[in-house]
């Protein structure tokens, strides 16, 4: 046995040795491991920084759209819009979605100028989503910017995803009208006593009738009829045709403007089989040579959810809307 | 008390060959040992000048979207450069310039951006400059708080 204790004591050696080389080498794994989950938060915040430029760079665009512009500009911003774009949860008629890549140009249409996105962003796994709901809150549209970061950054693939809702100037708080009208009747009214044209305002408060025709030409671009679920509710008509279709119901009215156009010479009648559940207005003095009122209940179709108090003329984010990932 | 060859033939102990041999092993592993650790010392004072990177890069972003009166000060001018030094003696300079993006609409600083880029490298190394690059945008869009 005393032979081999030399031969024992190297193999100590050794065995410590190859101990020490070991605790150093987990110690190396060690830090390569919390230096990745280091650079990962990194790429993470640098992922999360170019979506929220992407969002801001959205908020901008539809800022610049809406201020200061003729509300019709909203036809042509939504015009490559469909359900077809939406997630699975929101493909119905009710929401209408535009989905803005890099790589179409086309996205807005008319005259709409689109913004240069962030270079960060990998421009074919990127986009933004503009959504709203055009028979409840035409005037509110989420956006939620989707990004994936491109081959020149550090951490090229990281992804990340923002939302925020804005208010557009497309609808107003409405007030109550200074005139009562009478009870809902669905049936076919007789000819109004007074011949005196309703004021606009009056019955809309400060919903310009430019707004009324943007959500109409919306709804009616999304789909929504009389027969949708939801159904349409507000009806703007430039054409001087005799009016034949039913509209709305006791829960869900409507609002049928015929505009100065439908009205040029003569209003439209309204054919005694419709039955008009909601309210019926005229642009036209003309107004009075037809066999209905001018009103028939109150306008609950166009009574949006405004914060009181807001000024509705500008674009405007909605207070607590912004999230982080997720639709 | 002393010994002749004669009482130390066949008692244990360690030959020449063996000390060598145990000594060369030792050096070997000590100094993989040794390069593993300043390897890890390497890795980690490179993540660490990262983060403080990161962090400075990070701290101007928020900064820029917080309308208070520090930070409102910080970036009375589009462009700046400040050096700030750590306890390893690492200097880190940054800078920032800011630009207004072009839009439709007639309000000229509707879209802003700002770039920023923090440099740094090691005393030991003057020529192992290193940079992050950051960029965000901001819409001046007012968000509607209440009355």
């Amino acid at each position: 046995m005393n032979q081999h204790s030399g031969m024992a004591s190297l193999w100590s050696a050794i065995c410590l040795v190859f101990i020490t080389s070991l605790l150093g080498w987990i110690t190396l794994r060690s830090v390569m491991s919390e230096t990745r989950r280091s650079q990962q938060q990194l790429f993470a915040a640098q992922a999360l920084a170019s979506s929220e430029s992407l969002l801001e760079t959205a908020i901008a665009q539809i800022d610049s759209t809406y201020s200061g512009q003729d509300i019709a500009i909203d036809a042509g911003f939504w015009r490559n819009a469909s359900s077809s774009q939406c997630p699975a949860t929101l493909a119905t008629p009710q929401w209408q979605c535009l989905k803005w890549t890099a790589s179409n140009l086309g996205s807005f249409g008319g005259t709409i100028k689109a913004l240069a996105w962030p270079e960060s962003i990998d421009d074919a796994n990127s986009f933004v989503l503009f959504t709203r709901d055009v028979r409840f809150a035409p005037h509110k549209v989420k956006i939620t910017a989707q990004i994936s970061l491109n081959s020149e950054q550090a951490g090229a693939g990281s992804r990340a995803s923002l939302q925020q809702s804005l208010y557009i100037p497309i609808s107003a708080p409405w007030t109550p009208p200074d005139v009562e009208p009478p009870l809902l009747d669905p049936t076919p009214k007789t000819p109004s006593t007074d011949c005196t044209p309703i004021e606009w305002r009056k019955l809309f408060g400060h919903v310009s009738p430019a707004q009324l025709k943007a959500i109409s030409a919306a709804q009616l671009q999304n789909g929504l009829t009389t027969l949708s679920q939801p159904s349409r509710s507000i009806y703007w008509i430039d054409s001087p045709l005799t009016w034949t279709q039913s509209l709305g119901t006791q829960s869900s009215p409507v609002v049928l403007i015929f505009s100065d156009l439908a009205c040029a010479i003569q209003c439209p009648q309204i054919a005694s089989q419709a039955a008009i559940a909601g309210m019926i207005y005229f642009q036209s003095s003309n107004a009075c040579q037809n066999s209905v009122a001018l009103y028939t209940v109150n306008p609950a179709a166009l009574q949006y959810a405004w914060p009181r108090g807001i000024d509705a003329s500008r674009v405007q984010r909605v207070s607590g809307s912004w999230k982080n990932a997720g639709f | 008390m002393t010994f002749n060859r004669e009482q130390l033939k066949g008692k244990p102990g360690f030959t020449v060959l063996e000390a060598l041999f145990a000594s060369a092993i030792l050096a070997l592993g000590l100094s993989g040992a040794v390069q593993l650790s300043m390897a890890s010392m390497a890795a980690n004072q490179t993540q660490q000048n990262l983060d403080l990177a990161s962090g400075l890069v990070q701290d101007l972003a928020e900064c820029w979207q917080v309308p208070s009166a520090f930070c409102n000060n910080q970036f009375q001018s589009s462009h700046n450069a400040i050096v700030l030094t750590n306890e390893a003696g690492v200097q880190f300079q940054r800078g920032w310039n800011t630009t207004a993006l072009s839009t439709q609409g007639a309000n000229p600083n509707l879209l802003q951006s700002l770039q920023i880029s923090v440099q740094w490298s090691s005393p030991d190394l003057p020529n192992s400059a290193k940079e992050l690059s950051w960029q965000i945008r901001r819409a001046t869009t007012p968000a509607w708080v209440g009355l």
